[in-house]
């Protein structure tokens, strides 16, 4: 669990099945989500507090790995790929998920032929409504115990194995609104055992040491000059309407367009050349795809650096 | 496909020049290895060490 000590409660909330509630958290306060009863998957979205535009990438943070993890950060979409807030603490019977998206009424409707069904979309939609904020506006929820699985076609839910009492910290690195909501599709999928519960939620103060974590995560993770902001973007107005014309004087400036190659000659043996050919059909047809695929494999293994998951390409030919 | 051209192939090639074709992004990852200075300071050069090195490791890692 969490080794930051929270300070003084600023928000405490009982949130009940069907419902959310969309909750600003100061960089450097810590949001808890309690089990009342446990085995209630809750939906979470996340916004930048003061630039809506910015919210929690869960794409991107599935390229980390199908779950989120204790120690991990909650990452906002690209291009601005900041840190928003960082897991300090979460119980193992925790399972996160970052597949499921979030459930909405239409498939209900199709699979029970009900269309009233409370989902994530419309509680979400409801809870940051609070905030100007549109149905449209609500992004693919981390979910924290969502028990799923994946196989060759795709996921899967199973049990959910919350336990009362469990809880998940997090420390915000930004100015944040956060939104947990109960799931909405627990009662007839097993997501959340196939019965609504309560959960409990609270905001806890900065304390000196929450604080000072927060700014050395900041720093840490967001001085990349490839991490943009709207100050960098070659437009950052904000279209309000819906209809989407082309503006007839618009010229795309495409990073590194066009591209430039040069054939560069490479000597090699005879010896050497009948070891290269040893990975024709594996790395490519052709001497030259396979000397290049060579000097990538190189390149991945010996310099690439280790930021997020580490991709190994050999076993991506499992 | 490919078995088709590698059996139409001499069993012991000849010493021979590959042509490697390298955008400008990927002849960024040249320039930081001519910065170390580990495999020469020509292109061919630098890819011809980096392919060695690598099936050096590989026979290495089979041993």
């Amino acid at each position: 669990m969490s080794a930051l000590k929270p300070g003084r409660t600023r928000v405490d909330l009982r949130i009940e099945p069907v419902s959310g509630k969309a909750i600003p958290v100061y960089k450097g306060e810590i949001l808890r989500i309690t089990q009342i009863e446990g085995a209630q998957c809750v939906d979470f979205n996340c916004f930048n507090l003061h630039d809506h535009k910015e919210y929690m990438a869960v794409g991107h943070m599935r390229r980390e790995g199908f779950r989120t993890a204790d120690g991990r950060l909650l990452w906002s979409n690209p291009p601005r790929y900041r840190p928003m807030m960082k897991i300090v603490g979460m119980s193992d019977t925790c399972v996160t998920d970052l597949l499921g998206a979030r459930c909405s009424a239409v498939p209900f409707e199709v699979h029970y032929g009900i269309d009233d069904q409370p989902n994530c979309q419309d509680t979400l939609a409801e809870a940051i409504g609070e905030y100007g904020l549109t149905p449209d506006d609500v992004h693919d929820s981390l979910n924290f115990w969502m028990n799923t699985e994946w196989d060759h076609i795709g996921s899967y839910t199973v049990w959910n194995t919350g336990k009362p009492g469990d809880h998940v910290d997090l420390l915000a690195l930004m100015d944040v609104l956060a939104v947990p909501v109960t799931c909405g599709s627990g009662n007839l999928w097993v997501t959340s055992n196939f019965s609504y519960k309560p959960i409990h939620v609270q905001v806890f103060e900065p304390t000196r040491q929450s604080s000072s974590l927060a700014e050395k995560e900041w720093k840490a993770n967001c001085s990349l000059k490839t991490q943009r902001t709207p100050k960098e973007f070659k437009n950052a107005t904000i279209k309000t309407s819906p209809e989407l014309k082309p503006d007839p004087t618009y010229q795309a400036d495409y990073v590194n367009f066009p591209i430039e190659w040069k054939d560069i000659k490479v000597a090699f043996s005879s010896k050497e050349l009948q070891e290269i050919w040893q990975y024709r059909g594996l790395y490519g047809d052709t001497d030259e795809e396979v000397v290049r695929t060579l000097f990538f494999h190189w390149y991945l293994e010996n310099r690439k650096k280790h930021g997020l998951r580490w991709y190994n390409l050999r076993q991506s030919h499992a | 496909m490919a078995k088709e051209k590698q059996s139409a192939r001499p069993m012991s090639p000849r010493p021979a020049t590959v042509v490697v074709r390298f955008d400008q992004q990927q002849r960024k990852l040249l320039d930081f290895l001519r910065a170390e200075g580990k495999f020469g300071s020509e292109d061919g050069e630098i890819i011809r060490g980096v392919v060695l090195d690598y099936l050096k490791q590989q026979r290495k890692a089979k041993r």
